[in-house]
């Protein structure tokens, strides 16, 4: 019983160890960046999010299955394979995740006055300090709601992992997979329990999320 | 009450403009699933008279989709819905009352409780099969047979329908058991969904080797068939043919079609074997 949901914490640690400074570093590019293809790297952010999950399961399927080219090129460097792996299941996720912290990340360094920085940067901070001590604790609210978000939906994935991934008990089943197939084989009971267990979950971490937006000033 | 239909409406409009026809004869589907849930005597009420729809194992599509248009040249008008699944998984949508009216399983325990109860008869068996080994082409997994499966170097990962719902994936862990060698593969086992999610596994390389129909390997240059199971622990595999409930003349006609020598011929023709 609960170990899809230890599953479920394995992969989603993985994939926030990905999404999460991937989704900062898009999200800052996207906020302050002036290049060309700006427009484009927007809407490629998006796609994930707005593609159903088995579009992305697919497609990640074709590239790193074991028969495609990246797939293929992994396996002969590193000896890795991701299909039916905790890593593949952690890639999915962290895909179908990144768009919300990319564009939470850019909503929050975009709320960010640049004056700030320009006055500590007049003041004889370097870039990088002016950004650490400036420019981050300013955009750390916003940062925090996109990584709530980021997590949230990270533990709710199926689509994309079940299609890519697959179902390996201990590895990839996550608990809303592990639900799916305990519903397929007619085991009622625990896919009840599973339910139960996942809306308990959601239901915490909302209320907990709510709680802590009204203390914030 | 005035939020709700002011919720409510948008959705509605939202998927009728999504798909225009579609959304039509879906919602003449799911009126009959509702007239069939009032009961059996009153099923059958309306002016134009309700396709078949038959629930029916993955692995019989071809021999199926074959006969299912030969019946319509044959009378206009009467296209049987075929609705593909894990037998298993099939019955226990019937059992919750998904509205087919012939069952079409790749066992005849997939109709077991159901006919306990019942809410089904068998008609006929449509045709036997045979389950075979399959593998992936690769030189590194030559000398892979049903006995040195347990022990192949090689052998990494094995494709196994998930027993509760794809038939296939039950007779292959009972001729495993029979054969003794179930215990040391079971750390190898993935679960395909379906037969043929086993035989997808197997074609991309994402399973060394895997359990599927004979027949679900016809035609395919990209998997490589071991053979059948030796000998005393070969499993029986039939497809039978189920009526559920009380089916309309429509169904019980296809049912007698499948059933004949037309049907049967086709099912050899596809690579059964006859019942």
């Amino acid at each position: 019983m609960s170990e899809p949901f230890l599953v479920s914490l394995r992969v989603v640690a993985l994939a926030l160890a990905f999404a999460v400074p991937a989704g900062v570093g898009l999200g800052l590019g996207l906020a302050r960046g002036r290049f060309p293809g700006r427009g484009l790297l927007d809407a490629l952010v998006l796609l994930p999010l707005v593609l159903p999950p088995s579009v992305v399961g697919y497609g990640l399927l074709l590239a790193f299955g074991r028969r495609g080219p990246a797939g293929r090129l992994l396996e002969a460097l590193l000896g890795v394979r991701l299909v039916y792996t905790t890593a593949g299941a952690a890639l999915a996720v962290a895909v179908v995740s990144l768009p919300l912290m990319a564009k939470g990340a850019e909503a929050a360094f975009a709320g960010v006055d640049r004056r700030l920085e320009e006055v500590a940067r007049a003041h004889g901070m370097n870039r990088a300090r002016a950004f650490s001590f400036v420019t981050l604790p300013l955009a750390a609210p916003g940062l925090a709601v996109a990584l709530t978000l980021t997590a949230l939906r990270a533990f709710g994935e199926f689509g994309a992992t079940l299609t890519f991934a697959g179902y390996l008990g201990g590895a990839t089943a996550t608990a809303p997979l592990e639900l799916y197939v305990a519903m397929q084989s007619g085991d009622d009971a625990r896919a009840g329990r599973l339910a139960l267990g996942l809306s308990l979950a959601a239901g915490l971490a909302t209320a907990a999320i709510a709680r802590w937006g009204r203390r914030r000033p | 009450m005035g939020t709700s239909t002011r919720v409510g409406r948008p959705a509605v409009g939202r998927a009728e403009g999504r798909r225009a026809a579609g959304g039509r004869r879906l919602g003449r589907f799911a009126a009959l699933g509702l007239v069939a849930g009032l009961g059996p005597g009153c099923r059958r009420g309306g002016e134009a008279e309700p396709r078949v729809i038959v629930a029916a194992a993955v692995s019989l599509r071809e021999p199926l989709e074959e006969l299912g248009r030969r019946y319509e040249r044959a009378r206009p008008g009467a296209a049987p819905r075929f609705e593909w699944g894990a037998s298993g998984e099939l019955g226990r949508r019937i059992a919750a009352g998904a509205p087919a009216e012939l069952f079409a399983s790749a066992s005849p325990q997939a109709l077991g409780p159901l006919e306990e109860r019942g809410e089904l008869a068998v008609a006929c068996t449509l045709a036997r099969g045979r389950l075979v080994l399959v593998r992936r082409p690769g030189p590194e997994l030559e000398g892979l047979d049903w006995h040195s499966l347990p022990r192949h170097p090689r052998l990494e990962r094995l494709a196994v329908g998930l027993a509760s719902a794809v038939p296939a994936g039950a007779y292959a862990e009972e001729t495993l058991r029979r054969l003794g060698a179930y215990d040391a593969l079971a750390a190898k086992v993935v679960r395909g969904a379906t037969v043929r999610h086993v035989l997808d596994l197997v074609a991309r390389g994402e399973a060394d080797a895997g359990f599927v129909y004979a027949t679900d390997v016809r035609g395919r240059g990209d998997v490589l068939v071991v053979g059948e199971a030796p000998e005393p622990a070969r499993p029986a595999v039939a497809f039978p043919l189920a009526l559920v409930g009380r089916p309309g003349a429509a169904a019980r006609d296809f049912a007698t079609f499948l059933c004949g020598p037309e049907g049967r011929a086709a099912f050899t023709d596809f690579g059964f074997d006859a019942p």
